[in-house]
């Protein structure tokens, strides 16, 4: 590729430049989708819970997605703060939302009502969603990225 | 929408390559330099000045033992290449436009 490159050539060759950036994310390892879905589960169901293990649950949560995050960082080479990019920043947004939102069911009902299926059913539900939450992230990513 | 501005700086293959990777990601020196198959050197000359212009931020980071630099691209440097790009698809229109 010369410097006189017409701008058709050079936004092909961001194109095929971005292309090679997302086949570095085909690959989605089972330890990311385990270890987030348990992440998000945990942060979920915890709340619902005695301070005693409220808190630890929260901890091993966030120890869990910061050890995803660095392993992630060492075998792929890249990495996207989930709100940056454009479409993918709305299903970060919602995801974030629909979670707060089951914390705080389970607050009510496991530390108020002293129910305490409900947050377990909710950290299940927030396991799941969160699970789905990043493959829609991903996908919408991808067409952030396609989109010069 | 941006404001369509051409950047000689960016505009280079090798930088534009740069740009065009870290606009989508935060990315490894590494995968950076595989991916646009230049030497270590070559992208090193590349970062350094994009990063003297303000748009590429460089950060050192411990991971399995190794300090690895991680490359990413400022807020002025994201603004550049949205508007670089955007003079880029002005252009090819204006050209496909004279062309019928």
């Amino acid at each position: 590729m010369t410097e006189d490159q017409t701008p058709q050539e050079a936004l092909d060759l961001i194109r095929s430049t971005r292309e090679q950036t997302l086949a570095k994310m085909d690959h989605w390892p089972w330890w990311y989708d385990g270890g987030y879905a348990l992440a998000c589960g945990l942060l979920v169901a915890g709340q619902g819970f005695p301070t005693a293990f409220s808190l630890p649950s929260v901890a091993i949560a966030l120890a869990i997605l910061v050890v995803i995050m660095r392993k992630w960082q060492a075998e792929k080479g890249v990495w996207v703060n989930g709100y940056s990019p454009k479409r993918a920043r709305w299903a970060a947004i919602i995801l974030a939302t629909v979670l707060i939102g089951l914390m705080g069911l389970s607050i009510w009902f496991g530390k108020v009502q002293q129910i305490y299926w409900v947050p377990v059913v909710n950290g299940l539900a927030g396991g799941l969603l969160g699970y789905v939450g990043s493959r829609v992230w991903m996908r919408l990513y991808r067409q952030d990225v396609r989109d010069v | 929408m941006a404001v369509p501005v051409f950047d000689a700086l960016i505009h280079a293959p090798g930088r534009l390559q740069i740009c065009a990777i870290l606009s989508a990601a935060e990315a490894e020196f590494a995968v950076v330099r595989d991916s646009i198959k230049v030497s270590d050197s070559v992208l090193s000359k590349h970062v350094k000045a994009l990063e003297e212009a303000g748009y590429v931020a460089v950060r050192k980071a411990a991971m399995g033992g190794r300090q690895r630099t991680w490359l990413s691209l400022t807020p002025a440097g994201k603004k550049a290449f949205v508007a670089h790009v955007a003079e880029l698809e002005r252009l090819v229109k204006v050209a496909s436009s004279l062309s019928v």
